[in-house]
């Protein structure tokens, strides 16, 4: 918390509740807003995030088939809710995570953008590295599952981290595997990608969002979209130089969601055994490794044209509602 | 009822984070926000309608500004996209390496005979140059598609980069449904002289 700006703001409080010649609701607004902001912060039980995002010391003895779908979607939802929370306001103003000085200025936003990308990179892994198709199946079938419970979680970051795993090139052209995927599997993941779906803004996310009850994590992106489209489309000034506060109030509505769904944790015990699973780096294998690997799976037909491509494996229209 | 436009085409902005997208597309669009962001939230891209040969073409600009880190833009985002402007920045290295990850990515994704084009932008910044011109062109050429500097902040070349992709786009498209409707009478279409020899198809079509 910037210190200064902080007495200043008080200051300025104080000067409206002792000034007498503002009305009494003014008064009274200001000794709220007084009241909140000299409002000691409670020291919080804040996770240690190097701690716990650390890799494990050793490689992890467990896999999928050793863990259940619940415990992966409720640890996956415990690591990305810790690091959610530590996000502080100021990483959301001008830019900063798109700026080179972003690891100071937005540590945590780039945090949360590597780890969504780690787990999705695990969960095009961990089907691609199975050669064998009913366990390459059962792979997808299980993440499905987790990607299920964290959508019933209110974790829609993790339902879009899997959701990604599904369209990622590597996965989503293993036509064969698709098509022995059950149908109750490959309904549920339909479903989920609906609500993932980045069309017309995230329009479905956003109504999930607004309809669920905290704990919840949001998927981020969507966010950083808004504020880039805001910081870039409006000026900071008007045209008679003073501060354009039709653009700070945009701003502070997209932060003041955000921090909406930072207020609640999650009843959620941390089990390390589970995260030393999604936290172990030797699990992930590179963009190139993979996509070699699916090829090696199931070859590139001769004529594969983009046509038979977008015909696979999911059924792309729109879902009955 | 006459249409407001001839043909619509979906156009995607790629690249990485920083290099000033969003900044093309507000620089290029017609309607940009100010201060009716709320209202316009459930729209996905910025429109600008522009006139090619006595034909009115709408320009459907997507951008997903601000995610380009996480690693989600999928089949999705590119269904439909008939041109994709490819920009990196040119006080910027890395940015100009990632051009091949995106052209990656556009071949997995998306229909293989999208129209694409390279974008240097930031040129008013030659002072901070990383990359040179030449090496812009010269990666065009390997990919057989069109560049161009351009200035989103300066106002350079925007509006030429926009003019080309969808001029030819149009050629293209032109071309196809010629191929389909053999044309009647003495109907001919004009040609175009464009400032770079267009690449041969054969070569575009390689990978087919």
């Amino acid at each position: 918390m910037d210190q200064r700006l902080k007495n200043l703001t008080i200051e300025f409080l104080d000067d409206i509740i002792y000034s007498p010649n503002l009305l009494p609701a003014e008064h009274k607004a200001a000794s709220q807003l007084l009241r909140l902001i000299t409002k000691e912060e409670p020291e919080s039980s804040k996770v240690d995030l190097d701690l716990l995002l650390a890799p494990p010391m050793t490689p992890s003895k467990e896999n999928i088939e050793t863990l259940s779908a619940l415990e992966i979607a409720e640890q996956m939802t415990y690591v990305d809710h810790q690091i959610f929370v530590s996000i502080s306001s100021e990483e959301f103003l001008g830019q900063a995570w798109m700026k080179t000085d972003k690891a100071t200025k937005a540590p945590h936003i780039i945090l949360m953008t590597k780890r969504f990308n780690e787990v999705s990179q695990l969960v095009v892994s961990e089907i691609v590295r199975r050669s064998n198709m009913a366990s390459r199946i059962a792979a997808i079938e299980k993440w499905a599952a987790v990607a299920d419970i964290s959508r019933c979680l209110h974790n829609f970051n993790g339902v879009l981290q899997v959701c990604a795993a599904f369209t990622n090139s590597s996965v989503f052209r293993l036509k064969k595997t698709w098509e022995k995927v059950s149908k109750t599997t490959k309904q549920t993941i339909e479903k989920l990608q609906n609500i993932v779906s980045s069309d017309g803004r995230f329009r479905n996310l956003r109504d999930a969002l607004h309809r669920c009850d905290p704990p919840c994590i949001p998927y981020l992106g969507m966010y950083l979209t808004d504020l880039s489209f805001i910081e870039e489309g409006t000026p900071n000034f008007t045209d008679d130089g003073l501060l354009n506060f039709s653009k700070m109030r945009m701003i502070a509505h997209v932060i003041r969601e955000i921090r909406h769904f930072q207020q609640t944790p999650y009843k959620i015990d941390l089990i390390t055994k589970v995260t030393n699973y999604l936290l172990d780096p030797s699990l992930l294998l590179d963009d190139d490794e993979l996509y070699r690997m699916s090829l090696e799976i199931e070859p590139r037909t001769s004529r594969l044209s983009s046509s038979a491509l977008t015909q696979l494996p999911l059924s792309q229209t729109p879902p009955r509602s | 009822m006459a249409k407001t436009y001839d043909y619509l085409f979906k156009l995607l902005l790629i690249g990485d984070s920083g290099v000033g997208k969003t900044c093309v597309l507000f620089r290029f669009s017609e309607d940009a926000f100010n201060t009716t962001f709320i209202s316009t939230i459930g729209i996905d891209f910025k429109i600008r309608t522009i006139e090619l040969d006595g034909k009115k073409i709408k320009l459907q600009i997507w951008d997903t500004a601000g995610q380009e880190r996480f690693r989600t833009i999928t089949t999705a985002y590119y269904r439909g996209a008939m041109g994709i402007m490819l920009v990196y920045d040119i006080t910027n290295e890395k940015s100009f390496e990632n051009i091949k990850n995106w052209i990656r990515n556009i071949e997995e994704n998306a229909s293989a005979d999208v129209e694409k084009m390279l974008l240097g932008n930031k040129c008013e910044l030659n002072e901070k140059r990383q990359v040179t011109k030449e090496r812009g062109e010269q990666l065009a050429i390997e990919y057989g598609i069109k560049f161009m500097e351009t200035s989103a902040k300066a106002s350079i070349h925007v509006e030429e980069a926009f003019f080309t992709l969808a001029r030819d786009i149009k050629t293209k498209m032109e071309k196809k449904l010629e191929a389909s409707n053999p044309p009647k009478g003495g109907h001919q279409l004009k040609s175009f002289e464009p400032q770079r020899k267009p690449p041969s198809w054969l070569s575009r079509c390689s990978l087919l």
